[in-house]
């Protein structure tokens, strides 16, 4: 038990920004819902007579929100943590520690759910509805939901092409299952405890069983690169290097990913047209394989005679090639399914603008990493997802006018463009100390 | 006697068909600290991976207090303490939280211990580990490994990125723990003057096989180097027994000769009609001979 509550305290207050954040989140969260029980109704602008403006009203609906939102995210160290332990060889030699590990991960998942289900029954305290039902619909649907969060989080540190794959289904998931709860409205708690038990169950036995299973996977994984050939090719050494030579792995596994989705998205049946938001999320996963270039592109300065800013232009060239793959296929996909679907040619037409525009975008975000990323860096990425969102959003409504949307994605042109001259810069003086891969000569550095 | 913390017989392993180790036998005694010597890719790292239960073996096994070491009770795990050969810390945490996570998987962690040894080997608990040195880091993983007075202790090259006063503070450390009588230590390493101060029993591991096991002077009795000197040229094929190595020049000559016993000398020195003089070899000498 000891073990159990230490990791479930550590997932929540492991760093001091953590610790801030999760009690800021309690707080909010528990003041912020305590008030629904004793305050007035709230009218939320029905035209209703209410003791408070819009703003209050405004204020009291979404301090709970942020509380939870905070909580979730100050759980945020969970995925590091388990990963490592995970990948660790102390879980082989601390006693329990692979059950223990896996009991404190579901306790935290369990814990964001609880209260978030807290805060959702607090909503409905007035309203005619049975609140345990609510409670525990709620529990469930949020346990499906904070677990894919967290690996989605976990994730995002990650940059191999299997990484990348994992994560576009689960990061689809994340943003489709939740939807579809929504969208079927249902008193049944069937279909949510089950999507809950399957996915803890699978991912229980597996991890329970990795052990067992390492064997064969190292055998399946052998047997995958006996059969696809060595990544290196002669030639083809800058590739290589980067991590983009196998770029028809990506390509091709993007598929199966997006089609699912976008065969669930049509059986919930709401705004089909969504899915152009969907495919200009995974659109930007390249950008995670960029991110690295200037760890791995450090071996090709010290081995090729380039200067830097040659340097950059045969990492750029790399990654355009590579690129081409994993853009073509969502190229083809976006049309296939738009012809499926029967969508509008309009749409389809500033949808694979957006999609290119996208790969761009996130191929230069990531090459600006040349250092550690500072807040700069992080806003200028929150800056260009919400962008791309933005017109995703609008090139899938069909009211949107035509000089607006040709307006948006040239600006998105635009700003890659800027985002691209920041990186050539960057290459330019690039610090080779600052881009050493392994963490230990890192942290010595 | 008492019954041994670790036996091995027959051990094996091998990846998609390759061997990296074969027919390894060994038992590891209450009060053994084993030095386990050998290149780079002899199969230290897995020998220790294999006793630890990290990784099935292929062939044989390993009774770890008794249990099948692949799959040890968690009140097994309580009495081993291992430091790998790169730490597997949390960047995000700080030293102290490191550790709280790790003590709290023991039923008994030595506070006091961890302190102390934080204090002298100068880890700076409140430090985020991402901020740490090398070396630091290295620290603090020996730290977790020791914290629960563990009764075999494991490491795997646990002083190669530590300077040489950390390394002396470590060895003073481990020899501490080994002298308690009941507890045993393994570990691998490439300085073999470290092994050589600290093990009273020494495993050289070579061509996927245990080349050698025993205590350090036995090794050093059994590996010799021989100096002939004769008044006659000697023969152009000298017969020197389980020779590893001869070099010869006119009437001199120099062997370094496996399985010497001091009995063989004269019988030596009648055949070749010379004089023989034995040469103690470093344990440094003999793992370069070894491996020539």
């Amino acid at each position: 038990m000891k073990a159990i509550a230490r990791l479930i305290y550590t997932n929540f207050t492991g760093t001091v920004l953590l610790r801030y954040i999760t009690l800021a989140g309690l707080a909010a969260g528990i003041a912020g819902s305590a008030l629904f029980p004793f305050l007035p109704p709230l009218l939320a602008g029905t035209g209703g007579p209410s003791r408070f403006s819009l703003a209050q009203e405004a204020f009291f609906r979404v301090l709970p929100i942020a509380g939870l939102l905070c909580f979730v995210f100050g759980a945020s160290l969970l995925p590091t943590m388990f990963a490592r332990l995970a990948t660790s060889h102390y879980l082989y030699v601390l006693p329990y520690g692979r059950t223990k590990l896996l009991v404190s991960a579901l306790a935290t998942v369990a814990l964001t759910s609880l209260f978030a289900a807290g805060i959702v029954t607090m909503y409905y305290y007035r309203m005619p509805f049975a609140l345990d039902l609510i409670f525990q619909r709620a529990f469930a649907v949020s346990f499906v939901t904070v677990s894919f969060l967290y690996v989605v989080l976990w994730l995002t540190g990650k940059s191999g092409t299997i990484g990348l794959l994992v994560g576009s289904f689960v990061m689809i998931a994340t943003l489709v299952l939740p939807l579809i709860f929504i969208a079927t409205p249902s008193t049944s708690l069937a279909l949510p405890w089950t999507a809950c038990a399957l996915l803890w169950g699978v991912f229980a036995t597996s991890f329970l069983l990795a052990p067992r299973l390492k064997a064969p996977l190292g055998r399946l994984r052998h047997a995958f690169v006996q059969l696809t050939g060595s990544t290196y090719r002669g030639g083809g050494e800058i590739d290589f290097v980067l991590g983009t030579a196998r770029p028809w792995t990506l390509a091709a596994g993007q598929i199966v990913p997006i089609v699912i989705a976008t065969y669930v998205m049509r059986l919930a049946a709401w705004a089909p047209l969504a899915w152009v938001f969907f495919l200009t999320i995974i659109s930007v996963t390249t950008g995670a394989v960029a991110s690295l270039a200037a760890t791995r592109g450090r071996a090709l300065w010290l081995r090729a005679r380039w200067t830097r800013a040659e340097l950059f232009r045969q990492v750029e060239n790399s990654f355009w090639r590579y690129n081409c793959y994993t853009l073509g296929v969502l190229l083809l996909l976006l049309v296939a399914i738009g012809d499926w679907l029967s969508l509008p040619t309009r749409v389809l037409a500033f949808g694979m603008g957006l999609l290119a525009v996208g790969t761009a975008l996130s191929t230069y975000i990531g090459l600006i990493v040349t250092a550690r990323i500072g807040w700069r860096d992080a806003a200028l990425a929150v800056v260009v997802i919400l962008a791309l969102m933005r017109t995703a959003y609008l090139a899938s409504w069909p009211a949107t006018p035509t000089a607006t949307m040709i307006a948006y994605e040239l600006g998105l042109v635009a700003l890659a463009l800027v985002v691209r001259e920041v990186a050539r810069r960057r290459w330019g003086r690039l610090d080779w100390m600052l881009c050493r891969p392994e963490i230990g000569v890192r942290a010595a550095a | 006697m008492s019954s041994p913390y670790i036996a091995a017989r027959g051990l094996g392993k091998s990846f998609n068909g390759k061997p990296v180790l074969a027919d390894v036998s060994f038992t590891v005694e209450p009060g053994d600290v084993v030095g386990v010597l050998g290149k780079n890719g002899a199969g230290k790292t897995t020998l220790l991976e294999l006793v630890l239960g990290f990784t099935p073996a292929t062939a044989g096994g390993v009774q770890f207090f008794g249990y099948d070491s692949y799959r040890l009770p968690g009140a097994a795990k309580a009495r081993i303490g291992f430091v790998p050969q790169q730490d597997e810390l949390v960047n995000q945490l700080t030293a102290a939280d490191q550790i709280g996570v790790i003590a709290s998987f023991y039923p008994r962690w030595d506070d006091d211990l961890v302190g102390r040894l934080s204090r002298e080997w100068e880890v700076d608990l409140n430090q985020r580990v991402k901020n740490m040195s090398v070396g630091q880091r290295q620290k603090l993983s020996i730290l977790l490994g020791l914290g629960h007075k563990p009764d075999v202790l494991i490491l795997d090259e646990p002083v190669a990125s530590l300077d040489p006063v950390a390394r002396r503070q470590f060895l003073e450390q481990i020899i501490e723990v080994a002298s308690d009588g009941n507890r045993s230590v393994v570990f691998s390493s490439h300085i073999v003057s470290d092994v050589e101060r600290l093990a009273n029993k020494i495993w050289i591991l070579k061509d996927q096989r245990m080349y050698w096991q025993g205590d350090f002077d036995s090794l050093k009795d059994s590996i010799v180097r021989l100096h002939a000197r004769a008044a006659r040229p000697l023969p152009a094929s000298l017969a020197f027994p389980n020779a590893l190595n001869v070099q010869q020049n006119g009437t001199t000559a120099t062997a370094v000769v496996h399985g010497w016993r001091a009995e063989m000398q004269a019988g030596l020195a009648q055949q070749l009609e010379a004089e023989i003089e034995v040469e103690q070899l470093t344990l440094e000498d003999i793992f370069l001979e070894l491996h020539r």
